[in-house]
Formats: structure tokens, C-alpha cells, sequence
């Protein structure tokens, strides 16, 4: 980050052109020196060609001239080429640094920016605005050292050949000057209502995106279409008239660049005719004259690029021009280690526009003590946490810890001794390994890469995880992990062994939860094509979505008499669940007991009108194979719209022992059978330690279950093994793969993991179901009491009773303080919160 | 779920059709139309509990109406003097329903007494489901309407006046 430097929001354009790239800027310049010279030197060698070697019919001069003309122009143009490189590399390192650098400023700026500026501006400033200016940057050395050198060469080489024609066709350029700068001021004009315009759209489509299921439920599809199509038809012209404004500066250079040639004709020619002027002289100098036409529109492209660039930097740095709040690391000084005492003196806390949601608070903790803040919602609890957290700056009055005004420490000293958990914290896109390590992580971090040594062991983790109660959840992910082929053969070996030993020690009573594997019986909880096969495909076309356009297996369902009936259930779960859901919304909870998806329903619905009208062998071939595929994918268990005939489960269990028999003779090697000695690689480690599945997924199912797993597991030795897989589940981006209650948790398991002396929780459990709740509680009354300051917003009253302090907020003042007894003794506010009445 | 007997309810009559029957049988469901009452037998999910076994506990916000098919339950409540049992339930009771329309906290706890076999439906799939038919809220409503004042009813002409300090407590209905 630049400490000696300005902030990045107020560094000039202009100081990006050598910052870093000093070294690669000098020798752009020392290249173009000589990639000038080896520009004028063939025009050189023209004139000479057509004076001297064709003249005087001298063909070793020819080839002498000819060679060194072509010297020049490979070397010319391999320089041009190295030219170019280098040019990208600095404008792309430049926009990286811009980047970079913009991004480390937006994470100190404080939270009152965010609230104020859309999500989608920020992105488009970030992601696309940049890009120019970094052009700019590459450009603005090469391109103008390169052509005002070259068009001062062809300049001096003009007057050389003739001073009164060089003066008349150089007249032209001033003209152009005086008249570009016109243009490009309404090309700005354009460029700055773009790039408001461009980041309106953006800021609309980022809100698209996270309010999409208020707009799908309220099918508002035609207002939002229209809202946005507004946008983009102003944008449209907006660029429309920003681009033609741009060729409008493009095109009056050529028309005036184009009036030189002719000046030189009428000139130059009359002068040819009269005999003072040689005929090479006046082809040389067209070329040269022509040769100015590129470095000049180069300088025109430069100048238009300077200028887009620079509107787009200051319009992208205005945006960010804040001053973080806070000093991000102490100076000349350890950080801090504190003991947790805290002091709160008169302390008031006003928004910009003059709430004020905190007044006159005062209050004091010793290190180690628990205080509970409490009150209606709106009293100013979450402000007060926030403060102390140092995520608001007061505007009046003290806040110590340890005797340091809160609000003149740096990040670094908070981070170090007060850990926050929000009411709705974020989880971040990761494993939950990455996110419980996050807020111990980023204590150790340095700026560098974090050592992996320094963070807290497994044994800690797992700990945490258990504080929290959201190791049942981990464990959870764990076992339902489908283990890659060879990844972890110990463990493969482990899980068949705990297999035998759940089903000797557990297995009665597991029984009732799942079904088990067993060759002879049927499988209600596996869909039909696993009853048929018994085991996992290892073939592509043998796959369940590919089984009815397979002939091999089509005839094998004809020869077991089992085409036509599951046609027939395939029909009738059609009909069935199109009679259910046909006419309800795509929601995913409509579609979980079913074998038809959301996005199929259409499709089958379609199909159920046609079935009304046609028998079933008569129907296309592209129907009969829907019915099949729907009737394959088929768990009764599961899917209970539908009852599986007696006869038709008897005709799969004949059916299973045919197929076994025909694939081991026919494709051996095809299908891996169910054994209770082999690894199924397709399923769950869960299924493979029950070789089985589950019958219900409910939460009172899976307790049971998880009391028998755990207690084997442990018997094993493979409990930890199985969290730490478990720990590698992905969360999903912003975690949406986790229940709001389990999000909680592990913000709660990662500030536990960093153990603060200062703890401040606002609302931390509020997700969380009784028991967690309580566990939670009571390890904080246990094992943080006397050692961690405990600042906790509390809205279940039912956990108070052993804080030391109780704080009542009322319109954000003290309302009444004391212990739960006290209070609750005094009848006043606490006690009228509990639901007493005065 | 498989049912009680173990028979897997595979082979007769799906648990779906049955669910229709059973949820027809409730003064809460009753009266929907057949529409929206199939949705609802399809979210339904079965459950089996053992004795001793919780459905919920005071203080959960499981959000979960139950209708027992077979076995009892006993509903208890947690003082600071200690758990006592109010009452007990059997079969074709429709437990929690109040709990479908609101997210509310238990104040009792739901315990199995025997082997008890239940269909339930969780508030979320009970809201998506009636959504689509929005001429069913206002008869829900009346359902619970109907469920509250008939139990004050009843508990004001049992106790016929003579509850002396419990008088003081009533008039549930007329919140």
C-alpha cells in the first residue's frame, strides 16, 4: 500500500507514467530514437535509387541502396513490433496498479460510503473504467516521443529538399490544431455523461441480480424491461453521439492531412516543370510528405485517448475520494495488546443527517467482565456495539480501552484485541476451513502470505466447531462427500470396516432410518434404474440419462417384460405430477419430492396432453423415451405421488438378476455390483459406511442417526478424519449453501477461534435454535467470564441472568443499569421487557 | 417414512392419496378445495418417533404442524417448579397449526408416549403452497378463528365459572 505516496485518490493521471515503470519508459525511448532514423533512412535511399543507381544506370549502386532500404525496413518494423510490446506491458501493469490500489483504498473507506453508493457503480469503476486510463499510460510516452521525433525528421528532411514546399504543406497542422481542441471538448462533454450513464446500467443490473426474487414472485418483468431499456436507450445515444464526435475529430484531420499531397502537385509540379526541382527530389518528397500523415494521426489518436483517459480517471477517482476513518497500521510502535477494560464516557453518536442514536452513554467494564445490552429495537443497541467495534466514529464523548481513545487506534490494535460478530454476518466463498480461519488469519497478516503454522491447530478447529454446535452440520458435510476414485484408498479401507461393525452394533436400530443394500430385496429409497443395475455404471451410455436411447439396455427391459410397464408408470407419474405442480410456480420446494425438475415441467406437461390422446406404444419414440427416463429416475420412497404395483416391483427384482447375469456375460466389466466388501465410488461416504441410504432427510431422523455415525466413528478413530473432509465443504458464493442458523455459528466458531480480550456480539445467535443458544451461553458464562470482555446485544431475555452488567437502551440513552437482579428487584424497564407489568 | 407396521405402504395405495384423506378429515384442512388440498398432501412428509422421543421442545421455533395417525402423545410444560404433563394426544389430532401461520415460540414441549407415527407439514412449504391459491387464506383464517373461540367456549362452559383465579386469565378469543 503506499505509505509515502499520496492517497491513490489524489495522484494525478500523469504520475502513473513513470511510478514502476521508469526502466521500461527510458529504453521505449532509446528504442525509438533509432526506429526513427531507421524510418527517414529509406527515403533517403529512394531518392538516391531514382537520382543516383537508375540515372546513371549504376547497378552496383542499385543493389547497394536497395540493400540498405530494406535493412531499414525490417529493423523499423521489428522495433515497432518491440515497441508495441513494451507499450501493453506498461499500460496493463498500470491499470493493474490502478486496480489494485483503488481496491486496498475502497476496503479502509468507511461504512457510510457503502451505504451511499450502489454496488454496480463500484463494480464498474473497478472492472471497465480503468482500462483507459491504463491506455493512456502505455501510450504516453512511446507514442508521442515516437512521432513528434519522426515528424520532426521528415520535417528537417523537407526543408532540406526544399525549404519553400516543406513551409507550404507544414501550413496545414496549425489550422488542425486550433481546431481539434473545439471538438474534443464536446467529446468530453459526451464522455463524462457515458461514463455516469454506464454506471447507472451497472448499478441496475447489480440490483437485478440481488433482488431477483422479488421480481420473479411479482412477475414485475415489464417494468423492470422497461426501467432498464430506458437506461441503454440513453446510453445508446449518449455513445452514439460520443463516437461520432470522436470520427468528427478523426475526420476533419484527414480532410486537412489530404489537402497537403495536393499543395505539393500544384506546387511542387510547377516548380518540376520550371527545372529547379528534380524529379527524384519530388518523389522523395511526396513519400516524405505522405510519411507524415501517420505519426501526425497517431498524435490525434494520442491526444483523444489522453483525453478519454483522463475524464474517466478523475470521474473514477472523484468516486473514491474519501479518507478511510481510521489509521490502518500504528507507526513507530507495536500494536497494542490490551487486557479488555472498558470506559464509555458521555458517549453520543449522530448520523449525517442529525439522528442522534446514542446519547450521553456512560458505563464502565473491568477486564473480564460480561455486559448485556438490551431494549426495544431502535434503541440505538447495535450503534452502541458498533461504536466500540470501531465501525461508527462517535462524535462526542470517550470511548477507552485500556485507557486508549478508541477512536485515535489504529485497525490494526482493534483487530488485534476486539473480535465482532454482526447479527447477519457474511461468509465468504470458500470452504468453511477458510472461513472459520478467517478472523484468526487476518490478526497474523502482514501484508504477506500468512504462515500456515501460526494458525490455530486441528484440535482447536474442532473445538470451536463444537463450542458452536455446528459440528453436527460439519460432520454432516463430511459424510454426504462423494470421495474421488483413489484420492484416499486408508480411508476407503476404513469405511468398509466401520461398515461391519454399524451393522453388528447399530444395524437393528438404524434399520428403522435406513435401508440397507441387500441383493434379494427391494430398494424403496433408490431409484428404479439402481434397483435394475444393483450397482454403479462405469460406461458413459450406461449412465440413468442416457439408459433409453441405450438399444443394449431397451432390449434387455423387452426381454425381462419391463418396457411396457414402466411406460405405463412413467405415464402415470406424469399425469400425477403435472396434475400437482403443472400450474405452480418453478419454486425449487414444490419440485424436492419429485422426479421431474423445474425446468422439465413444461416439457412433461406437453407430454401429458398428448398422452390423453394416444396409447402408449403409439406415441413418437421421443415421448415413449421421457416416460422411460422419468420412470428410471423413479424412488418410491421418495416420491410418493405414485405407488410402485406389487407387480411391477416383483418384474424389477427378476429383472435385476437377469441384467447381472446378461452384462458380466455381454460388457463384463460395465457395471461395479453393490458389494458389502467394495467401495461405491458414486455415493456418499455416508452411504458407503451404512451400504445403504437414507429413508427421510428430517432433522429428528438425522439426530438419531448421528448419535450411532458419531459413536462408531469415534470408535474408529475416524471422527476427525471425517470433520476435516467435512471442513473443506464449499459454501457457496456468499455462503448460500449454509442455513442462516449455521452461518451464524461459524461467524460465531471464527471469532471464538481468535479469542479476543475484547468480545462484542450484536444479536450473534439470534438464528440459532434453543439448544445452541443455551450451549453458547453457558460457554461464555464459563470459560469467557474473568478472562475475555464480553460486550453482547441480547434479544432473548431468557440468557441475561449471569452477565455482570445489564444496560437497558431507551431512544438511545441509559435507560437503567445494573445486575438482573437488581433490576428485575426494581420493577422498572428490564422487568417490564420480561413482561412484567409495573 | 415407512409406516409403523413395516409393510412400507408399497404396492396399495399411495401415501399421497392418503394424505388427501387425512388432511379432509381436519376441521383446519377440511375446507380447502381439492386443488390446493393436493399440494399440501404432497408437501406433507411422514415421521416415526419412539417413545420418549421430543417433536418439539418449549422454547423451539420448529414452525411444524402435526397430525398424529397412530400412537399418543403427551404435551408438557416446564415451570421453574419443575415439568408438568398438561394433557395427552391420540390419533387423528392436528397439533400446531398455529405455528403455520406465524413464527412463534413453543411454550410446551411434545413428547411420544409410544411409537408414534406422524404426517406433518413445515411452514415454508405450507406458505408456498397456499400461495398459489389465494382464495384458501381466507378460509384458513376462519379455521383458526373457529379453533380458538371454540376452545374458549368449551373451556369457559367446563369451568362454568367456578375457576376463580384462572376467570381472571381468559378471553384468548378476543385478542
Amino acid at each position: 500500500m503506499g505509505k509515502k505516496q499520496p492517497p491513490v485518490v489524489k495522484r494525478p493521471l500523469s504520475s502513473w507514467v513513470f511510478a514502476n515503470n521508469a526502466k521500461y519508459q527510458i529504453l521505449l525511448v532509446v528504442i525509438i530514437m533509432v526506429t526513427v532514423f531507421a524510418r527517414v533512412l529509406p527515403l533517403e535511399m529512394q531518392k538516391r535509387i531514382v537520382n543516383q543507381a537508375i540515372s546513371l544506370r549504376k547497378v552496383d549502386l542499385l543493389l547497394r541502396y536497395c540493400g540498405i532500404y530494406i535493412v531499414a525496413v525490417v529493423t523499423a518494423s521489428g522495433l515497432k513490433f518491440l515497441v508495441n510490446i513494451l507499450q501493453t506491458l506498461i499500460a496493463q501493469r498500470a491499470t493493474a496498479e490502478m486496480r489494485k490500489e483503488l481496491y486496498h483504498h475502497l476496503l479502509t473507506l468507511p461504512l457510510n460510503f457503502f451505504r451511499k453508493t450502489q454496488q454496480g457503480t463500484i463494480v464498474n469503476a473497478l472492472a471497465s473504467e480503468l482500462a483507459l486510463p491504463g491506455n493512456f499510460v502505455g501510450m504516453a510516452v512511446a507514442v508521442p516521443v515516437s512521432n513528434i521525433l519522426t515528424l520532426l525528421a521528415f520535417a528537417g528532411y523537407l526543408f532540406w529538399l526544399n525549404s519553400l514546399l516543406a513551409a507550404v504543406s507544414l501550413s496545414i497542422y496549425p489550422a488542425v490544431i486550433f481546431l481539434i481542441p473545439l471538438l474534443q471538448k464536446r467529446v468530453n462533454r459526451a464522455n463524462k455523461q457515458r461514463i455516469d450513464k454506464a454506471r447507472v446500467m451497472s448499478s441496475k443490473v447489480a440490483e437485478t441480480v440481488s433482488g431477483i426474487h422479488e421480481i420473479q414472485s411479482n412477475g414485475s418483468f415489464g417494468i423492470e424491461n422497461r426501467k432498464f431499456d430506458r437506461i441503454v436507450e440513453q446510453l445508446y445515444k449518449i455513445r452514439v453521439r460520443w463516437s461520432l464526435f470522436r470520427f468528427g475529430i478523426k475526420s476533419t484531420n484527414n480532410f486537412f492531412v489530404s489537402l497537403g499531397p495536393f499543395l505539393i502537385f500544384i506546387l511542387g509540379g510547377y516548380i518540376a516543370i520550371k527545372g529547379q526541382l528534380a524529379l527524384g527530389s519530388l518523389v522523395a518528397f511526396l513519400s516524405a510528405q505522405e510519411k507524415l500523415y501517420d505519426p501526425w494521426k497517431e498524435l490525434i489518436e494520442f491526444y483523444q485517448v489522453y483525453q478519454d483517459g483522463s475524464v474517466s480517471y478523475r470521474r473514477t477517482m472523484k468516486l473514491f475520494d474519501m479518507e478511510p476513518e481510521h489509521v490502518l497500521e500504528p507507526e513507530g510502535r507495536e500494536p497494542y495488546t490490551f487486557k479488555g477494560a472498558i470506559e464509555v464516557k458521555n458517549l453520543s453518536f449522530a448520523t449525517e443527517t442529525g439522528i442522534r442514536l446514542l446519547r450521553d452513554v456512560t458505563f464502565s467494564l473491568k477486564p473480564g467482565e460480561h455486559l448485556a445490552v438490551v431494549g426495544f429495537s431502535g434503541s440505538g443497541k447495535s450503534t452502541l456495539a458498533q461504536c466500540i467495534g470501531q465501525l461508527y466514529k462517535y462524535n462526542d464523548g470517550n470511548l477507552l480501552i485500556d485507557g486508549h481513545e478508541v477512536s485515535q487506534l489504529t485497525k490494526r490494535d482493534i483487530v488485534n484485541n476486539v473480535g465482532f460478530v454482526a447479527q447477519s454476518p457474511f461468509i465468504f466463498t470458500g470452504t468453511i476451513e477458510e472461513n472459520l480461519l478467517y478472523s484468526a488469519a487476518a490478526r497474523l497478516d502482514g501484508h504477506g502470505e500468512i504462515d500456515p503454522a501460526l494458525l490455530p491447530d486441528r484440535d482447536d478447529r474442532i473445538e470451536v466447531l463444537q463450542q458452536t454446535g455446528i459440528f453436527v452440520d460439519v460432520l454432516r458435510f463430511g459424510l454426504n462427500t462423494i470421495l474421488a476414485r483413489d484420492e484416499n484408498p486408508e480411508l476407503v479401507e476404513q469405511i468398509i470396516r466401520v461398515r461391519r461393525n454399524l451393522q453388528e452394533d447399530f444395524g437393528q436400530q438404524l434399520a428403522e432410518y435406513v435401508e440397507f443394500y441387500q441383493p434379494d430385496q427391494y430398494l424403496y429409497y433408490s431409484s428404479i434404474a439402481e434397483n435394475l443395475f444393483f450397482g454403479t455404471p462405469n460406461r458413459k451410455d450406461l449412465q440413468v440419462e442416457n439408459l433409453p436411447r441405450n438399444p443394449y439396455f431397451l432390449d434387455f427391459l423387452k426381454q425381462a417384460d419391463l418396457h411396457i410397464p414402466l411406460m405405463g408408470l412413467g405415464a402415470e407419474l406424469c399425469r400425477q405430477i403435472v396434475d400437482i405442480l403443472g400450474n405452480l410456480p418453478p419454486d425449487e420446494i414444490f419440485f424436492e419430492q419429485s422426479p421431474i425438475s423445474p425446468d422439465e415441467i413444461e416439457v412433461y406437461k406437453a407430454l401429458s396432453g398428448r398422452l390423453q390422446q394416444a396409447r402408449l406404444h403409439r406415441l413418437p419414440t421421443e415421448d415413449q423415451e421421457q416416460l422411460l427416463g422419468l420412470a428410471l429416475r423413479f424412488i418410491p420412497g421418495k416420491h410418493k405421488m405414485v405407488a410402485l404395483p406389487k407387480l411391477l416391483q416383483e418384474l424389477i427384482m427378476e429383472g435385476r438378476s437377469i441384467f447381472r447375469e446378461a452384462i458380466q456375460k455381454d460388457l463384463p466389466g460395465a457395471v461395479t455390483f453393490y458389494q458389502a466388501s467394495g467401495y461405491i465410488y458414486s455415493q456418499t461416504i455416508l452411504n458407503n459406511i451404512f451400504f445403504g441410504k437414507m429413508k427421510t432427510a428430517t432433522s429428528h431422523a438425522q439426530e438419531k442417526i448421528n448419535q450411532s455415525i458419531i459413536q462408531v466413528l469415534i470408535g474408529e478413530d475416524m471422527l476427525e478424519t471425517i470433520i476435516e473432509i467435512g471442513m473443506q465443504f464449499h459454501v457457496g458464493s456468499s455462503g448460500d449453501r449454509l442455513s442462516g442458523g449455521q452461518r451464524q455459528k461459524l461467524a460465531v466458531a471464527r471469532v471464538f477461534l481468535k479469542a479476543p480480550p475484547v468480545l462484542i456480539m450484536d444479536e450473534a445467535t439470534s438464528a440459532l435454535d434453543n439448544k445452541s443458544q443455551f450451549r453458547i451461553q453457558n460457554l461464555l458464562d464459563t470459560r469467557w467470564k474473568g478472562r475475555h470482555t464480553l460486550i453482547s446485544v441480547i434479544h432473548r431475555l431468557d440468557t441475561i441472568k449471569k452477565y455482570d452488567k445489564i444496560i437497558v437502551l431507551k431512544a438511545g440513552k441509559i435507560g437503567e443499569m445494573g445486575t438482573y437482579e437488581e433490576l428485575m428487584e426494581k420493577r422498572g424497564m428490564l422487568y417490564e421487557l420480561t413482561g412484567g407489568k409495573r | 417414512m415407512s409406516s409403523p407396521e413395516g409393510n412400507d405402504n408399497h404396492g396399495g395405495s399411495c401415501e399421497f392419496q392418503d394424505n388427501i384423506s387425512l388432511l379432509r378429515e381436519t376441521s383446519f384442512f377440511g375446507g380447502l378445495n381439492l386443488d390446493a388440498l393436493k399440494v399440501l398432501a404432497y408437501l406433507c412428509s411422514r415421521e416415526i418417533y419412539k417413545p420418549g422421543d421430543f417433536l418439539f421442545q418449549q422454547g423451539d421455533e420448529d414452525g411444524c404442524a402435526f397430525y398424529i395417525i397412530s400412537g399418543k402423545a403427551r404435551l408438557l410444560l416446564e415451570t421453574g417448579n419443575g415439568t408438568s404433563e398438561i394433557r395427552q394426544y391420540g390419533a387423528g389430532s392436528l397439533l400446531g397449526t398455529l405455528s403455520l401461520v406465524g413464527h412463534t415460540r413453543r411454550l410446551f414441549s411434545l413428547q411420544a408416549v409410544d411409537e408414534l407415527y406422524v404426517m406433518l407439514i413445515e411452514r415454508e412449504k405450507f406458505m408456498k403452497g397456499i400461495e398459489p391459491f389465494p382464495e384458501t387464506i381466507p378460509r384458513i383464517f376462519q379455521s383458526l378463528a373457529n379453533i380458538i373461540v371454540s376452545w374458549e367456549e368449551q373451556f369457559i362452559s367446563s369451568h362454568d365459572g367456578s375457576c376463580g383465579a384462572c376467570t381472571s386469565k381468559i378471553g384468548v378469543s378476543i385478542l
